[in-house]
């Protein structure tokens, strides 16, 4: 096994129980390998997860770039802050914590802001920011019954919700995450979890009337 | 029940989150009211379309090249930080803020008027310089008298002899004296320094330019403009 430079001695964190959890998910064996300071698990962990995170962030931020930069910093993140993983709790909900955290971070950034003014003002030629619509190619009729037009009404009217309604949506709508899970990562209850999604639908139904 | 409630429950009932006497209250009166059945509906067919939405995007080489490279570095950097230098796993946020707020604390309450009521404690740790001169007497009952008539009266018994305190050095300015850094900058620096720039700190950087650039033309133009009057 060959070792990151940064990783301490092998052993479990701590209250960990190795075995058990990891036995059952691949997500948190793979993640205790990281712990342990193998070196070939990151990779393999940002291959599992990456394009997940990616796509998350991208619908949150609007922007391909920055969400490109803010994936780099969640791996980062979970790199650095390894060992305050616990097994306990799944991988996922941890790692789109972090998720979640960064690109509501880079959302409130008033400079951001600002650059959002500045490209309503340009062309739609010139635009680099602002909302991205999906890959017309990444939707294929067996994977969703909707059409081209429909997915991309879909993903502006998700677009023009506000932040933590956008999150909590792709969580647990698109990534299938349960409400408890949602909760976590957004830092909230499942109470108010329940109250964003209510609003979110009520809003994308209305946004989508003519095709629902 | 009411429409708005049932439509409030439609949405935990489609994330398969309502379970018990709601969902079977939610049944119930969905099959009385039809306005309510067709917004359940709708709620199915947005559910369905949220679902077939692509869950992940392909991530370009160069994207896992630069993530993979920023975590070898701050793995790195792991190594070469000196191990006296790490916390704890278990000092979190919380625990610091919450050994700020106490040192702050105590701080305070050192500081209150009502602790400076009687004599000021002393420092621990200060020794006055005149150590070789006999203790007086004890005397109850009476305040001691003030450290600078102490201290003429130890001057008419015997004068202090002048005391060599060793000197000490004001640490360096220079960086580049201090013993814990290195002397010269680790190969991956020295390739690449672009790698090693804190992201954070060029947007902070970005910010305080942009702040500047604000100021800077304000008062320009207002040195501009006529005075009043």
């Amino acid at each position: 096994m060959t070792r990151l430079p940064g990783s301490e001695a092998p052993r479990p964190a701590d209250g960990a129980v190795p075995g058990s959890a990891a036995a059952s998910d691949p997500d948190v064996a793979l993640m205790l390998q990281v712990q342990q300071g193998d070196q070939s698990a990151f990779p393999e962990l940002f291959r599992r997860f990456g394009p997940r995170i990616l796509q998350y962030v991208r619908r949150l931020v609007k922007s391909d770039a920055r969400a490109e930069e803010i994936t780099q910093d969640v791996f980062v993140q979970i790199f650095r802050f390894r060992e305050r993983y616990r097994p306990e709790s799944k991988l996922s909900t941890w790692v789109f914590t972090i998720a979640t955290n960064l690109a509501l971070n880079e959302l409130r950034r008033p400079e951001r802001v600002l650059k959002v003014d500045i490209w309503d003002t340009r062309g739609q030629d010139e635009r680099r920011e602002g909302p991205s619509l999906p890959d017309p190619n990444a939707i294929s009729p067996e994977e969703g019954a909707a059409s081209r037009e429909l997915a991309r009404a879909l993903e502006t009217a998700i677009a023009e919700l506000p932040p933590k309604q956008r999150a909590a949506l792709l969580l647990s709508r698109v990534d299938g995450m349960a409400y408890r899970d949602v909760a976590e990562a957004l830092g909230s209850t499942e109470g108010a979890i329940k109250a964003l999604l209510f609003r979110a639908t009520h809003s994308l139904k209305d946004r989508l009337r003519d095709f629902l | 029940m009411r429409c708005g409630r049932a439509q409030r429950w439609m949405t935990a009932a489609v994330d398969a989150e309502l379970g018990g006497w709601r969902a079977q209250a939610l049944e119930r009166h969905l099959a009385d009211c039809a306005e309510c059945r067709q917004e359940q509906d709708r709620s199915e067919r947005l559910d369905a379309l949220l679902a077939g939405l692509p869950l992940d995007t392909p991530v370009s080489t160069q994207l896992e090249q630069d993530t993979l490279r920023r975590v070898r570095i701050a793995a790195a950097d792991e190594a070469e930080r000196p191990a006296r230098f790490r916390l704890p796993t278990w000092i979190t946020a919380p625990v610091l803020a919450a050994a700020a707020v106490l040192a702050v604390a105590v701080g305070v309450t050192r500081m209150s008027p009502t602790t400076t009521a009687g004599p000021a404690p002393e420092a621990p740790g200060v020794v006055p310089p005149v150590a070789s001169v006999p203790a007086p007497a004890p005397r109850l009952a009476k305040a001691p008298p003030p450290r600078t008539a102490d201290r003429a009266a130890a001057a008419d018994v015997a004068p202090p002899e002048p005391v060599e305190t060793p000197r000490v050095d004001p640490p360096p300015s220079d960086p580049s004296r201090r013993p814990d850094l290195p002397s010269e900058p680790p190969p991956e620096l020295a390739s690449a320094p672009d790698l090693f720039m804190d992201l954070n700190l060029l947007r902070n950087m970005e910010k305080l330019q942009h702040y500047d650039a604000i100021e800077t033309t304000t008062l320009h133009e207002q040195d501009g403009e006529p005075p009043n009057g």
